[in-house]
């Protein structure tokens, strides 16, 4: 027998995984997207080296803002999301959840896939790892964010559009030390601070998010 | 079966608002084991959102709901552990098949029973498709697949916010017995539905009456 909280997860990665859609559709979107910059911008390899962190933090950003509807939306609509607070799982344990599901399911994935995107942009060794670990570290951040807006838009006809203004705002922080962590490793300097405030930012958004997203939702649901 | 006899549902001066707006004139009932009310309005009488706010869904009301004499806010855990409620969204997952979504529903409550779950899809003449994913399925037999947990989950109060709609004669049959059962073990039932059901022992009505809020409203600004 396990806990609901882990049922809960299980559950959400079962269901992801068995709707191909919101579970390729944000990988392939950074894929495609990345890989559309060298045909477009510049093959010349010095320049490509130089835009990549942008490039890559972008992307990765905006897939997993692709990714937050499949969590929720259809739970709320199903009235899963009201059978799970009737069976006494608090929100903040069903934010935790869904963001850890999510995070599994699209951050992931993302994290893996960044090195040879990194390749792909000829960028060197010692900056593929720092964007690896930069992204390890700000993917989930941006997913329990992306929860909070989620939680505050379920419900509201054109929730998508709401979502992305009250997100993008929040997200942009972890843009900029997420990319400049990467830029600093590619011409030789020291990122460690970049990559302490994104551990930074990641724990105050484990502490906060959950509640401030149980608190959205109690909202939308009433 | 976790049956305590002495459990009580007491309302007292309830009304939901929508828009700050009363939809009925306030209600009180109470209930104790082994009694079933069925609650009965016109459409948009306020029915759903009545059952809404005595889950502690929403909070749009005024009024007490109590539970063993408590607020519900305040007995949140001892009455969930208590309470089923089916809403005219079911709850269930379309990509995971049946036993999946019934058995999620049992492992929230700490519990974990297959052989109950396949007896109630038994019973509900589903059980030969039980792998099957919930969103292949017919909407009675969706229908039925969300009230085999009155039997996966058993708890004393049930509130069913119309349970026959898109079931079939059988399943309504199956449905009255179930109910029977349930209030001659000690159960609450509170359902909503717009047909008159004469299955269930000693169902007693609730009618919501619409407020005269328009005539008062209008008097009131002088417009009528």
């Amino acid at each position: 027998m396990s806990s609901p909280l882990w049922s809960l997860v299980k559950r959400e990665i079962s269901v992801v995984l068995r709707s191909q859609s919101e579970f390729v559709y944000p990988l392939a979107f950074f894929i495609i997207v990345t890989s559309l910059f060298p045909l477009a911008v510049t093959p010349d390899p010095v320049q490509l080296a130089f835009l990549a962190p942008g490039i890559i933090w972008v992307a990765a950003l905006l897939s997993i803002l692709l990714s937050l509807n499949g969590f929720y939306q259809a739970d709320y609509e199903e009235g899963g999301l009201e059978q799970l607070l009737l069976a006494g799982v608090p929100g903040s344990s069903i934010v935790i959840a869904k963001s850890a599901a999510n995070w599994l399911v699209t951050g992931l994935p993302l994290v893996m896939i960044a090195p040879l995107i990194g390749v792909l942009f000829n960028i060197d060794m010692q900056a593929n790892w720092v964007a690896m670990l930069s992204l390890l570290l700000g993917t989930p951040t941006l997913c329990l964010i992306g929860s909070i807006g989620m939680c505050l838009t379920l419900g509201l006809r054109n929730g998508g559009v709401l979502l992305t203004l009250l997100v993008l705002p929040l997200f942009i922080p972890v843009l900029i030390f997420g990319a400049s962590a990467v830029q600093a490793a590619s011409i030789g300097l020291d990122y460690s601070g970049q990559l302490a405030i994104l551990g930074a930012l990641l724990i105050l958004s484990i502490i906060l998010a959950p509640h401030a997203g149980a608190a959205a939702m109690k909202i939308s649901i009433d | 079966m976790q049956q305590k006899p002495d459990n009580r549902l007491k309302i007292e001066n309830l009304t939901v608002f929508r828009s700050e707006l009363p939809l009925f004139e306030p209600v009180s009932f109470s209930m104790k084991a082994g009694e079933a009310i069925q609650i009965k309005g016109t459409n948009g009488s306020g029915k759903t959102s009545l059952l809404r706010c005595l889950c502690g869904l929403s909070h749009r009301h005024q009024g007490l709901i109590r539970w063993n004499d408590a607020n519900i806010d305040d007995v949140k855990d001892d009455f969930y552990a208590h309470l089923l409620y089916i809403g005219h969204a079911l709850g269930l997952k379309p990509k995971l098949s049946i036993e999946q979504n019934l058995d999620f529903y049992q492992q929230l409550r700490f519990t974990q029973d297959q052989a109950i779950i396949l007896q109630a899809l038994e019973q509900l003449k589903i059980g030969a498709y039980h792998d099957e994913l919930v969103g292949n399925l017919s909407a009675g037999q969706k229908r039925r697949v969300a009230l085999a947990r009155i039997i996966s989950e058993p708890v004393s109060l049930w509130v069913l916010d119309e349970p026959m709609v898109a079931l079939d004669v059988e399943g309504q049959a199956w449905l009255e017995r179930a109910c029977n059962q349930h209030l001659a073990d000690g159960g609450m039932i509170i359902l909503t539905s717009h047909q008159t059901i004469e299955g269930i022992n000693g169902l007693t009505e609730l009618r919501l009456n619409e407020t005269n809020w328009k005539e008062t409203y209008l008097m009131d600004e002088g417009l009528a």
